[in-house]
C-alpha cells in the first residue's frame, strides 16, 4: 500500500497542478524505483484563503528611524521591521533570515504573526555596536529575508553598511 | 414362502425408512447449541449481545454455514464468527436472522470442536413490567465440509437467556494514583420498564478482591421512575480507598423489584480500570478493527503516579506476547523515555495483522522503570476485518496538500468469500469537511450523493459487484477541510453491504488526521573527522504533534537534497530512495547518525510524527567538510566568531549566533551534551569559570538580556536568567572571590558577575545562583544618560572596576565598598577622574604591563594609559587602528600593548620617564578581515585567523609573521575566522568562523 501512497500523491499533484517544489529541491537523477517518486507536494509561498492578496514587507531602520546606507562606526542597532497579510488563520510563525556580506546567515529574527488578533507586524532590534559586526567591520549589503511557516521567503530587503 | 414383488418393495421401502428413523436419534444429538458463559447481556429496548457455542459432536462432518434467526422484534446489527468465518447476509424477514459461514473448509468447526458466534442485535423493546425471558427462533445449518451430517434436536428451542430492564453504566474518578487513592465508581442506572422499579441497589464488584476496602454506595436504595420519567435515571456513588498497589477492575449491576413483584436487574456491566501504582500502564490499538496484512498502530502509555522522576524503558518487541501480530520487518524497539511525576508518556508500536477473517489480535506487555516493572498491559482485543479500507493520504498538513477542494483516494479491498454490491462512505463531520463530492471510481460504481442526512453527516454511495479479492479505488474531495491548532484525527466510516439496497453488513471506521506539522529537530550538528560524520541533533516533540522518529538524506550540495513525502515510512525498505541514508519510527529515541563517509557533503535531518507527517526540513540542513589533518571539524550551525570557553584536555564551549551554546569534547570534537539554548546572541566571549565551590561553569551573556551558567560537568545549565529590558553586547566579567580583596571576601560569599548592558547598568550577579545581588546605574554616576557596550575591567589586587562607555569616556568604581544588597552598589572611586569624558569606547580596558597602569583603546584608535587609581593620562598613542577589537598587556623586556581590529595588528611599546608609547610593528592580510588577535605568552607569539582561511603566527616582539595554518577546505573564497584559543594538551588551536563551523587544527 505504499507504492499505493507514492502513486496518489503523484495524482493529487498532477491533478492539481500546483506541486511546485521549493527552491533547492530537485528530484535524484538515479533510474531507481525511487527515481519515480515525485517531489513533496507544497505550495510556498503560503497560501492565500478567502480572495485575500498576501502581502508582506521587511523594513530596516536605523538611527532615528532613518533607512539605509549606514555608517558602520554610527550605527548602534537596527530595527527590523516586518509585517505581512494574507487570507490565513491562526498564529504564523515567521522568521528573518539575516545574511552578512558574504552570505553566511548572521542570525535569525523570530516573531510571530496573529492576523486574527490583528498582529501582523513584530519588530526586532539587530545589535551593531560593540558586536561581530562591529568588529569584522562587516560593511556591504546585507540581506533581510522574512519568510512565513514553513514556505519560501516572502520579503527581502537590503541595507548597506559602510565604513 | 415367496413374496409378490410388490410387496417386496414395500417391505424394502419400510425397512430403509425404519433403517433413517433409527439412525435419526445418533444424528440429532451432534450439533449442540449453548450460550457463551458470561458473554451474553441483553437489554430491553438497547443494543445487546447473544454470543452462542456452537460443539461439534460430528465424528466426521466439520461445520461451515449456518444461521440464527433471532428472537421476536429483535433487529440485528452484525457479529463476528470464530476465525476465519464472515457473516454472508442479515436477513429482516419477519424475524431478524444472521448467517455466518467458513472462507473455507479449514476453518470451519472441526468435529470434536466449539466455535463460537457472537451476535449484536438491538433487543425487543416495547412495554415491560419487568425482566423478560428470550429465545432464538431458529437454528439451520446450511452446510458442511467431509461426510455425514449435522442434526441439532430440540435442546436448544428451550435455552433462554434473559431481557433485562435496567441498564447499568459506571464512570470511574481518579483512574490512577498511588496507594492510599481514594476513588468513586459513580453508578448510573437506567429504568427501560413502563413500571416504577423500587428498591434498585448496585451490587459492585471489584477483582481482585482484596487490597481495598468500601466506604459504601450512596444512596444504598433508589426508586426508579418509568422509562421516559425524569426519575428513571439515577446514579450510585461507591467510594474505595485502595491500599495496595494493582489494578482493580469495578464490575457490578443492578437488581431491584417491578411490575407485579416480579424482579428487574441489569447485566454486569464494568466501569473500568483503577490502577495504583508509582507507575502504572496500559496498552491500546488505534484501531479495533484491521484486515490481514494491515499495518496496525499501539500505543502503550505509562504513567508516573508516584512524585518523583521516573526513567522507563518500554517492552521490546521480543519481549511482547502477540497474537495474529508480528512486528514489521527492521522495527525498531522505542526507546528510553524520562515521565515527570503526574505524568504520562505514549510509546508506539507498530504490528503486521497476520490472522485470518474473524481471528482476535491481541497485544501485551510490561515496561521496565526505574521503580521497577509495570503491571502487565494488554490491549482490548482487536478483531481480523474482511474488508480492507485505507484512504491516501490519511494525514494532511492542510497548508502542503493541494486545494481547495482537497483530494482523497479510499482503497477498499474485499477479503471475504461474497461479493459486496453496496458501499457507503460516511461524513460524520459534514461542517469541517465540506460539501464531499465524488470524482472518481474504479471497481464499484458511483451511485449518489446524500448530504445533512441526518444533520451533520453526508454520504456518498457506490454501486456495482466487488468480487472477493477484488478492490475499488473511490476518489473524492471536499471544499473545505478544517483548521487545526494540534493534529486532531476525523473519523469516516465505510459501510459494506452485501446486497445493493439490503442490509449493512459491516461499519469499518478510519481516520484522516489533519496535522499541524512537526517541528524540525534541533541543535543539528555535524562533526567531521578522518573517519567521517558524526551528526547529532536534539527530537523536539510537542503535545501538539509529537515526535515519532527523523529521516536523513545525504547529497553533494543542499541544493540537491530530497524532501520527504507526507505519508511515506522511509524506515520501510520498500521505500528506499536515492539520497536516503537512515529513518527510523516508533517514537524512536535515536539522535545520532555516524556516517562513515568523508569529504563535503549536504544532509537534511527530517522528523515526522506517527502517521509520518513531516516536518519542514528547513532549518536542520549542514554541511560536512574536509577535516583537517589531525584535527577535526564541526558544524554547530550558527556564526561562531567568539573566542570559545575551554578547559584544555576536557571541554570546549562555543557560542554560536544559532542562540546556542555547543559543548564538545576539547580533544575528539564530540558533543558532549545537546547544545544549551541562549535567550539571543551571545557577545564578546563565553569564558569558563571555576566558581569558589569547584563548580566549573560556562559563562555566557545575549543581547537579550539573558545571562547563563552551564555546569560542565553535567552539561545542563547550573541558572539562566532574563534580565527585561537589559541588552548585553559587552560580554561578562567574573569577580573571583578567592583572589577578591580580604574587604570583599568578608562581605560576599561567593563570586560576582559582571555585566554591563546598553541601559547603562552593571549588574552584579552572584555567580552561583545568578541572583541580582545589585544593580550599578552608570548614568547616574556620569550625571547623564550613558550606554554601556564594552567590558567591565575588574582589578583583583584593588576591588577596583572601570567601565568605559560609548561617549562618555570611563568610569571607575569601588567594589570593596558595597556589599551584596541592592541598596549597596559599587561606589564612584573618590579621586578618579575621567580621562576621557567624551570618549567613545565598545572595548573594555586592559590592565596594563605595570600594577598602577589602565590601557583604555577608544573606537578612533586613541590608547591612553592612565593611573589606575585617579585616571591621570600616563602616555597616549593615536593609533588609527579603529574599531579596535583586541587589547593586551604585554610584559617583559619591551612591556607594551597588542592592539588589533578587523584591518590590523599593532604592538605597542610602552617606555621612559614620563612614559611614552611607541608602535613597534604592524601587520595585516591584504585584502583579508582579520579576527581579533590573540596573545600566546608562553611562545611569544600572536595568533590571527583571517578571512583567507589561514590561521596565522606573529612574533610578539615586532608582529613579523612566523607562519601560517594551510587554508582550511571551504566553498567560500572567503571566510571569517575568529579568535582562536590553543587546548595545550591536544595541541590544537580551536577557533569558529562565520559559517557555523568550530576547527580545531594542529599546533604549527
Amino acid at each position: 500500500m505504499r507504492r499505493l501512497t507514492v502513486l496518489t500523491l503523484a495524482l493529487l499533484a498532477a491533478a492539481c497542478g500546483d506541486a511546485t517544489p521549493p527552491a533547492g529541491d530537485a528530484a535524484s537523477p538515479v533510474a531507481s524505483p525511487a527515481a519515480a517518486r515525485p517531489p513533496r507536494v507544497r505550495t510556498p509561498p503560503p497560501r492565500q484563503e478567502g480572495g485575500t492578496p498576501m502581502t508582506a514587507a521587511v523594513v530596516v531602520r536605523g538611527p532615528g528611524g532613518s533607512l539605509g546606507p549606514f555608517r558602520i562606526a554610527e550605527v548602534d542597532r537596527l530595527v527590523v521591521e516586518a509585517s505581512y497579510a494574507s487570507g490565513e488563520r491562526g498564529v504564523l510563525p515567521a522568521r528573518v533570515d539575516v545574511l552578512g556580506p558574504r552570505g553566511s546567515v548572521h542570525t535569525r529574527l523570530e516573531g510571530t504573526f496573529r492576523p486574527a488578533a490583528g498582529a501582523v507586524t513584530f519588530a526586532r532590534d539587530l545589535e551593531v555596536q560593540g558586536t561581530i559586526i562591529e568588529t569584522y567591520q562587516q560593511v556591504g549589503r546585507w540581506t533581510f529575508r522574512l519568510s512565513v511557516g514553513e514556505g519560501g521567503p516572502v520579503a527581502e530587503a537590503q541595507v548597506e553598511l559602510r565604513e | 414362502m415367496s413374496v409378490p414383488v410388490h410387496l417386496a418393495r414395500a417391505v424394502a421401502l419400510a425397512v430403509t425408512l425404519a433403517a433413517a428413523l433409527l439412525a435419526a436419534p445418533a444424528a440429532a444429538q451432534n450439533l449442540t447449541v449453548s450460550l457463551t458463559p458470561g458473554a451474553t447481556s441483553v437489554t430491553h429496548g438497547q443494543d445487546s449481545v447473544i454470543s452462542l457455542d456452537v460443539r461439534n459432536g460430528s465424528a466426521t462432518a466439520t461445520l461451515s454455514d449456518i444461521e440464527f434467526k433471532l428472537p421476536k422484534d429483535y433487529v440485528a446489527l452484525g457479529g463476528a464468527g470464530p476465525p476465519g468465518w464472515s457473516i454472508t447476509r442479515i436477513l429482516g424477514n419477519g424475524f431478524w436472522s444472521i448467517r455466518f459461514r467458513a472462507t473455507s473448509c479449514v476453518v470451519g468447526v472441526a468435529p470434536g470442536q466449539t466455535g463460537t458466534f457472537r451476535m449484536e442485535a438491538t433487543a425487543a423493546g416495547g412495554s415491560v413490567t419487568a425482566d423478560e425471558q428470550d429465545a432464538l427462533k431458529d437454528v439451520t445449518v446450511h452446510g458442511s465440509c467431509g461426510t455425514g451430517s449435522f442434526s441439532l434436536g430440540s435442546a436448544w428451542r428451550t435455552m433462554t437467556f434473559p431481557r433485562k430492564v435496567l441498564e447499568l453504566a459506571g464512570a470511574i474518578a481518579p483512574t490512577h494514583g498511588a496507594t492510599g487513592l481514594v476513588s468513586d465508581v459513580v453508578w448510573t442506572v437506567t429504568n427501560h420498564a413502563s413500571v416504577t422499579v423500587t428498591g434498585v441497589a448496585v451490587t459492585p464488584v471489584v477483582v481482585p478482591a482484596s487490597g481495598w476496602t468500601s466506604a459504601g454506595c450512596t444512596p444504598a436504595s433508589l426508586t426508579l421512575g418509568a422509562a421516559g420519567a425524569a426519575s428513571a435515571t439515577q446514579a450510585v456513588t461507591c467510594r474505595y480507598t485502595y491500599g495496595a498497589a494493582g489494578t482493580y477492575r469495578q464490575a457490578g449491576s443492578a437488581r431491584g423489584t417491578g411490575g407485579g413483584g416480579a424482579t428487574a436487574s441489569s447485566v454486569e456491566v464494568v466501569a473500568g480500570d483503577v490502577n495504583v501504582a508509582a507507575v502504572t500502564a496500559k496498552f491500546r490499538f488505534e484501531s479495533l478493527v484491521a484486515s490481514t496484512g494491515e499495518r496496525l498502530r499501539a500505543i502503550f502509555t505509562v504513567t508516573n503516579n508516584g512524585g518523583g522522576p521516573l526513567t522507563v524503558r518500554p517492552p521490546r518487541y521480543a519481549e511482547l506476547a502477540l497474537t495474529s501480530l508480528a512486528p514489521p520487518p527492521g522495527a525498531a524497539d522505542p526507546g528510553e523515555k524520562n515521565v515527570p511525576a503526574g505524568k504520562s508518556e505514549d510509546f508506539t508500536y507498530s504490528f503486521d495483522v497476520t490472522a485470518v477473517v474473524g481471528s482476535p489480535y491481541v497485544a501485551a506487555g510490561a515496561a521496565v522503570t526505574s521503580l521497577g516493572a509495570t503491571n502487565v498491559a494488554t490491549t482490548p482485543a482487536g478483531t481480523v476485518s474482511d474488508t480492507r479500507v485505507e484512504i491516501v493520504p490519511n494525514a494532511v498538513v492542510r497548508q502542503r496538500i493541494s486545494g481547495p477542494p482537497y483530494a482523497f483516494d479510499v482503497e477498499v479491498t474485499n477479503n471475504s468469500a461474497y461479493a459486496v454490491e453496496e458501499l457507503r462512505l460516511v461524513n460524520p463531520q459534514n461542517a469541517a469537511f465540506t460539501n464531499v463530492t465524488h470524482v472518481s471510481a474504479t471497481g464499484l460504481t458511483y451511485s449518489s450523493v446524500t448530504r445533512n442526512s441526518p444533520a451533520g453527516t453526508d454520504f456518498i454511495t457506490y454501486t456495482g459487484s466487488l468480487a472477493p479479492g477484488a478492490s475499488a479505488v473511490f476518489r473524492v474531495r471536499f471544499d473545505a477541510l478544517p483548521t487545526v491548532s494540534i493534529t486532531t484525527h476525523y473519523p469516516f466510516a465505510f459501510r459494506v453491504y452485501p446486497r445493493r439496497g439490503g442490509e449493512l453488513l459491516r461499519e469499518i471506521v478510519r481516520t484522516i488526521a489533519v496535522s499541524t506539522a512537526p517541528p524540525d529537530v534541533a541543535d543539528f550538528t555535524i562533526l567531521s573527522d578522518a573517519s567521517g560524520q558524526t551528526l547529532q541533533w536534539r527530537n523536539v516533540s510537542t503535545s501538539a504533534a509529537p515526535h515519532d522518529g527523523v529521516v536523513i538524506f545525504r547529497a553533494a550540495t543542499a541544493g540537491a537534497l530530497p524532501l520527504p513525502a507526507d505519508g511515506v515510512d522511509y524506515a520501510d525498505p520498500a521505500n528506499a530512495m536515492a539520497g536516503l541514508v537512515y529513518a527510523d519510527r516508533d517514537g524512536s529515541t535515536v539522535t545520532r547518525y555516524f556516517d562513515a563517509t568523508t569529504g563535503e557533503l549536504a544532509y537534511r535531518v527530517c522528523a515526522h510524527d506517527a502517521r509520518f507527517v513531516y516536518s519542514p526540513c528547513t532549518t536542520a540542513v549542514r554541511t560536512s567538510a574536509v577535516a583537517p589533518a589531525g584535527g577535526w571539524t564541526h558544524n554547530l550551525g550558527g556564526a561562531a566568531l567568539l573566542v570559545p570557553g575551554a578547559v584544555p584536555g576536557s571541554r570546549l564551549a562555543v557560542g554560536t549566533n544559532a542562540r546556542s551554546l555547543a559543548i564538545l569534547d576539547a580533544t575528539t570534537g564530540l558533543r558532549v551534551f545537546d547544545p544549551i539554548p541562549l535567550l539571543g546572541n551571545p557577545s564578546r566571549s563565553t569564558p569558563a569559570f571555576q566558581l569558589v565551590d569547584g563548580r566549573r561553569v560556562i559563562l555566557a551573556a545575549d543581547d537579550a538580556g539573558g545571562v547563563t551558567a552551564v555546569d560542565l560537568e553535567a552539561g545542563a545549565p547550573l541558572w539562566q536568567v532574563a534580565l527585561s529590558g537589559e541588552v548585553f553586547v559587552g560580554g561578562l566579567t567574573a569577580i573571583n572571590h578567592r583572589y577578591a580583596p580580604a574587604a570583599f571576601r568578608a562581605a560576599y560569599t561567593h563570586d560576582v558577575l559582571l555585566v554591563p548592558s546598553t541601559t547603562g547598568r552593571v549588574l552584579g550577579l552572584d555567580a552561583a545562583t545568578g541572583a541580582v545581588v545589585w544593580t550599578l546605574d552608570v548614568s547616574a554616576a556620569a550625571g547623564k544618560p550613558v550606554s554601556l557596550r564594552a567590558g567591565v575591567t575588574y582589578d583583583h589586587a584593588s576591588g577596583r572596576l572601570y567601565v568605559p562607555t560609548t561617549a562618555a569616556g570611563v568610569y571607575a568604581f569601588d567594589v570593596n565598598a558595597s556589599t551584596p544588597v541592592a541598596s549597596d552598589p559599587p561606589d564612584p572611586i573618590a579621586g578618579w577622574s575621567n580621562p576621557s569624558p567624551t570618549g567613545q569606547y565598545t572595548l573594555a580596558c586592559t590592565l596594563g604591563p605595570v600594577a598602577t597602569d589602565l590601557a583604555c583603546a577608544d573606537r578612533s584608535g586613541l590608547v591612553l594609559v592612565v593611573d589606575r587609581a585617579t585616571g591621570a593620562e600616563k602616555a597616549r598613542l593615536a593609533t588609527g587602528v579603529t574599531l579596535p577589537a583586541t587589547l593586551w598587556p604585554v610584559s617583559g623586556a619591551s612591556a607594551g600593548y597588542v592592539l588589533s581590529s578587523a584591518a590590523q595588528t599593532q604592538r605597542l611599546v610602552l617606555s621612559g620617564t614620563p612614559a611614552t608609547l611607541a608602535l613597534a610593528g604592524t601587520a595585516w592580510v591584504p585584502g583579508a578581515t582579520l579576527s581579533p588577535a590573540q596573545v600566546f605568552a608562553t611562545t611569544q607569539t600572536i595568533v590571527v585567523g583571517a578571512s583567507d582561511r589561514k590561521l596565522h603566527q606573529l612574533r610578539l616582539a615586532d608582529t613579523v609573521p612566523t607562519g601560517a595554518a594551510a587554508p582550511l577546505p571551504s566553498s567560500s573564497a572567503t571566510l571569517l575566522l575568529g579568535p582562536s584559543v590553543f587546548d595545550s594538551v591536544g595541541q590544537r588551536f580551536v577557533f569558529g568562523a562565520e559559517d557555523g563551523r568550530v576547527w580545531a587544527v594542529k599546533a604549527f
